[in-house]
């Protein structure tokens, strides 16, 4: 099973980190874009009352809809990787069930989805932070 | 008593649409034997081997491999069975090495020394990329990622297919070689009539997706005879002849091929009152084309400029 993880990290890893430089730089944009209001916002001490940049509907709706192409994405190219019919009964005709291999692929595939979303999880952590008692 | 067969079929049909790939393959392969697996493209080799490993299910009929409902096959028995596809297909980003490393994680039995010494042979260098690497490089490669395992049955899909006569030479000797063992089965397909001559004690023959001969290599080789008579003058038509495949007139000359060619065939030949009759002894090659060939009379007479069938 971990060879199989290894082997499907290998053969994606590069989409993977495409698509975290995809979100990261879309993250950053939109960071930059409403630095001005958050400086302000942060004056008035409402930080959290009014706005959060994270929280913006419009960066919301374009983190749903990149996730989404990019899972698909993900998805159909560990199918491809596999398409070709000796390929295909290579990975298949072995000691493994073919559930554990669709198991492997489906756990190596979370973790390369879970690599884009990091910048997201990171940022939306160093912003929550902050609102937490214990950050006092 | 006799040992059960390695691959059993009883009926074996599949259908691609409408078209039927394979028709009934009845087929028994006897324990420690080399069996070639014979036909022209599309007659359903690769078909037959697939639902042999269970990668595809036939529409009607059963397979059993190693005693087992070939759709039912649990990884013991998968780890148990080798199997070299047809186009040598690999992950071209790895390496020999991390190939190596790959198979071996599945396989309790893996023997590193022996897939080394494979390799070796082949004169791959372990951190060489996949990709890189040529045909007959990548057919020794995969054939030692199939043999590594140590398995007790071998199922190699025209594993010479695409590589040059050196290559491919190496190949089905290194695949003998290495291979043979009196427990051991390989059952493999092939277009090289010469290679399987030399290193087969069984075949089976899959014409247009029908089983036209299952027997052991000597007998299908004494059942195709071809007999050549000579004539004073131009010769006459022929009798009906029992087991008749093809028939070639000369001038002076017909050249006959027969299947099941015994006394009967040789009277009904005699009859026809030669001044010479001979037989031609055939290689593998010549009884197979005889045999899955067009069938019947063909008139080749020079001095008119005629050819006729």
């Amino acid at each position: 099973m971990k060879q199989l993880i290894l082997k499907e990290l290998r053969e994606q890893y590069k989409v993977a980190l495409i698509g975290m430089v995809v979100l990261a730089a879309s993250l950053i944009f939109t960071l930059v874009n409403y630095g001005n209001c958050l400086r302000e916002t942060m004056q008035q001490q409402t930080f959290f009352d009014n706005f959060h940049p994270l929280l913006n509907h419009d960066l919301l709706l374009r983190v749903a809809i990149f996730c989404a192409i990019f899972g698909t994405l993900l998805g159909w190219l560990q199918i491809r990787a596999e398409h070709q019919p000796g390929l295909w009964a290579f990975l298949v005709h072995r000691p493994m069930k073919r559930t554990r291999i669709l198991q492997g692929k489906v756990m190596a595939g979370l973790l390369l989805y879970d690599r884009p979303a990091k910048p997201l999880q990171v940022t939306s952590a160093s912003k929550c932070w902050p609102s937490s008692p214990r950050s006092l | 008593m006799s040992e059960p067969p390695v691959i059993s079929t009883r009926g074996l049909t599949r259908y691609f649409g409408k078209r039927c790939a394979v028709q009934d393959l009845t087929l028994d392969v006897p324990r420690g034997c080399v069996f070639a697996f014979l036909g022209r493209n599309g007659s359903g080799k690769s078909t037959t081997i697939r639902m042999l490993l269970g990668l595809l299910r036939p529409d009607r009929g059963t397979a059993s491999v190693l005693g087992c409902d070939s759709r039912q096959l649990t990884p013991e028995l998968r780890a148990r069975i080798g199997y070299l596809t047809e186009e040598h297909q690999l992950y071209g980003w790895m390496t020999v090495r991390q190939a190596g490393e790959f198979q071996a994680a599945f396989y309790p039995r893996w023997d590193e020394k022996f897939f080394r010494g494979v390799i070796g042979h082949f004169g791959l260098k372990p951190e060489a990329r996949v990709k890189e690497l040529s045909r007959g490089m990548r057919a020794g490669l995969c054939l030692a990622l199939t043999l590594a395992p140590d398995p007790e049955l071998l199922i190699l899909d025209d594993p010479a297919l695409g590589l040059d006569p050196v290559a491919r030479r190496s190949l089905v000797e290194s695949m003998i070689y290495l291979t043979r063992r009196a427990d051991r089965t390989i059952f493999f397909s092939s277009h090289d009539l010469a290679d399987v001559e030399r290193v087969a004690d069984h075949l089976a023959v899959l014409d247009y997706s029908i089983l036209r001969a299952c027997c052991p290599l000597e007998t299908f080789r004494n059942s195709v005879q071809e007999v050549k008579l000579g004539f004073a003058g131009p010769p006459p038509p022929l009798p009906p002849i029992p087991g008749l495949l093809q028939a070639f007139r000369t001038e002076r000359e017909v050249r006959i091929a027969c299947v099941h060619y015994n006394a009967a065939t040789e009277r009904a030949l005699q009859a026809l009152t030669p001044l010479t009759l001979e037989r031609v002894p055939l290689g593998l090659e010549a009884s197979l084309i005889r045999y899955m060939g067009e069938r019947g009379e063909k008139t080749l007479i020079l001095s008119n400029t005629e050819v006729s069938s």
